[in-house]
């Protein structure tokens, strides 16, 4: 073989070799990501503050150090845009049943109306979407700098009979398990492009 | 019903285009062809969201075409089973939600409104005996032109 023929085949044989390594690690299941989030690319920490669970009991952000956490705001008297997203991460979380249960996202819905949302009214509201999903509601002092660490916003609105309605911030916030906000989902949602998502942060997780 | 006015729709297209109102085939409910005629609207794939037993409201939705040559103009809504019924629609700007009451909702001649989530709804509320969890919910549309339309929407959450 002469010399330049050597360096053809092992030119061949490189970008064959290359292209055989690059097919098997998608086939493997190489980290891809996500499709229908958006990656932070520093994660934001969210501040130590004190709140209460549906149950009455305190809970900060903090508390759930060590789990993803599936966050967004919303608020009980809210008829059409909070119902469908609690729907929709009921549907994205059976879709996860089968992750060890320490993959498993917890989902929580922080209430952007603290004055009506108390943890009885979260308690009446938030599970029946899923048993283990959980309200948190914090003081109207702390909501602030609370939405602001998400980079959401709210807003009262007067509202009919029902004195007043919030806007709020629609998108769904995943928060890591250093308890910072490392992924946003925009609307519109859907259950299969979270929980698809979701195992794709779950990988990339994995692979660092 | 949207199927009927397809029918409707197809069967004269494939009979006669240019057929008087009056040639109509004979094998259609007549209620059917006489609402279609008189350009009544058709409501299909009405809802009303399933949400905790102790929620203090919900939202409706269905969809209203307009086959009439006016355009349709709804200006309220009643059911007996809901103190206060309104006309909203959930706007998107930046990200952030916000849910406003409309007047009016107006169905151009040949179109079709869609009441969906993320969008128009009907806001129930203030609910007679709790809202409703299971069954259909009685509703009236009322119209500009003082017509009512009576439909019931089954309970459900469709993105289960």
């Amino acid at each position: 073989m002469s010399r330049n023929n050597f360096i053809v085949a092992a030119v061949v044989l490189a970008i064959v070799a290359a292209s055989a390594g690059a097919w098997l690690a998608a086939r493997l299941g190489a980290p891809e990501m996500p499709v229908h989030a958006r990656m932070l690319n520093t994660p934001r920490p969210v501040p130590d503050l004190p709140g209460l669970d549906h149950h009455g009991e305190p809970l900060r952000i903090q508390d759930l150090e060590g789990r993803w956490t599936i966050a967004f705001f919303g608020f009980t008297h809210c008829p059409d845009i909070c119902p469908a997203t609690l729907q929709v991460l009921a549907g994205a979380r059976r879709l996860l049943d089968d992750l060890p249960a320490e993959d498993r996202p917890e989902v929580l819905m922080i209430s952007v109306d603290p004055q009506r949302d108390v943890p009885e009214r979260l308690a009446e509201y938030v599970p029946f979407f899923h048993p283990e999903f959980r309200g948190l509601t914090v003081a109207d002092a702390h909501l602030p700098e609370l939405t602001r660490s998400f980079g959401a916003a709210y807003a009262y609105s007067p509202a009919g009979d029902d004195s007043y309605t919030v806007d709020h911030t629609a998108s769904v916030f995943v928060v890591d398990r250093q308890a910072r906000v490392a992924a946003v989902f925009p609307t519109p949602h859907t259950a299969e492009g979270i929980a698809e998502d979701m195992r794709r942060i779950l990988k990339l997780e994995a692979s660092r | 019903m949207r199927l009927t006015v397809l029918l409707l729709a197809t069967l004269l297209w494939g009979c006669a285009p240019d057929a008087p109102e009056t040639s109509v085939p004979g094998d259609l409910p007549p209620e059917a062809t006489a609402a279609a005629y008189a350009g009544s609207p058709v409501i299909s794939d009405p809802w009303v969201r399933r949400v905790p037993p102790a929620a203090r409201m919900t939202a409706g939705y269905l969809s209203i075409s307009n086959p009439g040559t006016e355009p349709l103009v709804i200006v309220g809504v009643e059911s007996p089973a809901f103190g206060s019924v309104e006309l909203h629609g959930t706007i998107m700007t930046d990200g952030v939600a916000s849910m406003r009451e409309q007047e009016a909702v107006t169905v151009e001649p040949g179109d079709t409104v869609r009441f969906e989530p993320g969008g128009l709804h009907l806001m129930l509320m203030q609910p007679t005996d709790g809202v409703p969890t299971s069954g259909a919910v009685p509703m009236t549309l009322l119209l500009e032109n003082g017509e009512r339309i009576e439909f019931a929407a089954p309970v459900g959450s469709p993105e289960r």
